[in-house]
């Protein structure tokens, strides 16, 4: 049985001239209609359960890429990323309650 | 697919925002709906946004609402969702009735093996009686030895006093146990494009979910595992009892020799059961096997 990645966005996109704000504002949506949380300003994540969704959700997200820009994917296990230290600042409340625990209590 | 399950149990709002579902309690979180499988509603001060059901019907999220006892009384399903609804309600009318006879003996057969593999996980009695039993299920269960172990096996699991009849909390987790693995089944054959009211064998006028209430036999001997296992009579339902009840969906269970979550076993069950409806040929369906109680592990 396959395991849980967590996929990793980071992007910086032009907001200058209003095209690039729409570009910008279309590539956010997308990565929140993809159920993509916000880690924190331009570093999006993802929980794909195992190798095929995480390819899955590469090959949606390089089919929906803005024209200009920077943007970088990565992936790591669920481990790994659990491992993250937060250095300064809190937990979102997101953070805390989605992990890749299958039954989440409300 | 999805393989989240959530349990709802404090009063709160279910809404709908970029295709993810948001809980609002005291704090806001939201979860990606492609990721849902099952939601369990037990607490009733929750409100829920008509364009939040309408998103979970799209995404085959199968909603359980539960009654003032918090037993699961009601479910939410997609309304003929599958692209061919009238090939698959074509098929499910043609079943040949040796057809449906021999799918019947196969689950009634797997039924009283988990039932054996129950009791012999509990270091009990009468494993080897309820494994006598399930050779002599004839095609269509005509002697019935599906209630006659039934009869058998309850008395071995809880002693010769219990009847399901009762209002103990022993009969309400089971309760509990059943619905859930009864709509997760439910949730697979609908997904699937089948009628869920329209059985193999059970067929009541007044049951929406005789398709379900088939298929499902297999899996009971689960939750009277983790009952017989962890209830004791004179506890109360606690929140707890519930929410492993619930958990069940993500225990180990063996298909064709592999070990899957009981939620993608049910999925494996009722695509060898498309296969098996294609080919005519009962053999090709594959039913879980009973493991003793432990939670799946993904490497």
């Amino acid at each position: 049985m396959s395991k849980f990645m967590r996929l990793l966005v980071f992007f910086d996109l032009p907001v200058v001239t209003n095209r690039e704000k729409r570009e910008y504002r279309r590539f956010r949506t997308f990565l929140l209609n993809e159920g993509y949380d916000m880690l924190q300003f331009s570093v999006y994540s993802r929980v794909c359960h195992g190798h095929e969704a995480t390819d899955k959700h590469l090959a949606r997200l390089k089919h929906n890429l803005p024209p200009r820009g920077s943007i970088r994917a990565m992936v790591v296990t669920e481990k790994q990323y659990a491992k993250m230290q937060l250095l300064l600042g809190e937990p979102t409340a997101q953070e805390k309650k989605i992990t890749s625990t299958q039954l989440t209590l409300f | 697919m999805g393989w989240r399950h959530l349990l709802i149990r404090k009063p709160g709002k279910l809404s709908v925002r970029y295709n993810q579902l948001v809980i609002e309690q005291e704090e806001k979180v939201s979860i990606a709906l492609e990721d849902i499988c099952s939601i369990v509603i037990e607490e009733q001060a929750v409100s829920v946004t008509a364009a939040a059901l309408s998103k979970m019907a799209e995404y085959n999220i199968t909603l359980f609402t539960c009654d003032q006892r918090r037993l699961p009384n009601g479910v939410l399903q997609p309304f003929q969702k599958h692209s061919r609804q009238v090939g698959v309600l074509h098929m499910q009318y043609a079943y040949s009735k040796p057809f449906k006879k021999r799918i019947w003996q196969r689950i009634v057969i797997q039924k009283l093996i988990n039932q054996g593999k129950c009791l012999k996980f509990l270091n009990k009695e009468g494993a080897d009686e309820l494994y006598r039993i399930s050779k002599t299920v004839d095609s269509g269960d005509s002697n019935n030895r599906e209630a006659y172990g039934a009869k058998k096996y309850f008395q071995y699991l809880f002693g010769s006093e219990f009847t399901r009849r009762s209002d103990s909390v022993v009969n309400a987790s089971l309760n509990y146990g059943y619905a859930i693995m009864r709509g997760l089944v439910a949730r697979s054959l609908v997904g699937y494009g089948f009628f869920p009211c329209l059985g193999i064998y059970h067929d009541n006028e007044l049951n929406k979910f005789n398709l379900a209430d088939d298929f499902m036999e297999v899996l009971r001997p689960l939750v009277d595992l983790y009952v017989a296992q962890h209830i004791q009579l004179d506890d109360g339902f606690s929140p707890y009892v519930r929410a492993d009840l619930y958990n069940l969906a993500n225990m180990d269970i063996l298909v064709n020799g592999e070990k899957l979550t009981v939620v993608n076993a049910v999925e494996e069950m009722t695509k060898s059961f498309v296969t098996a409806s294609r080919s005519q040929d009962p053999s090709l369906l594959k039913l879980p096997e009973l493991l003793p109680l432990q939670l799946h592990m993904y490497e």
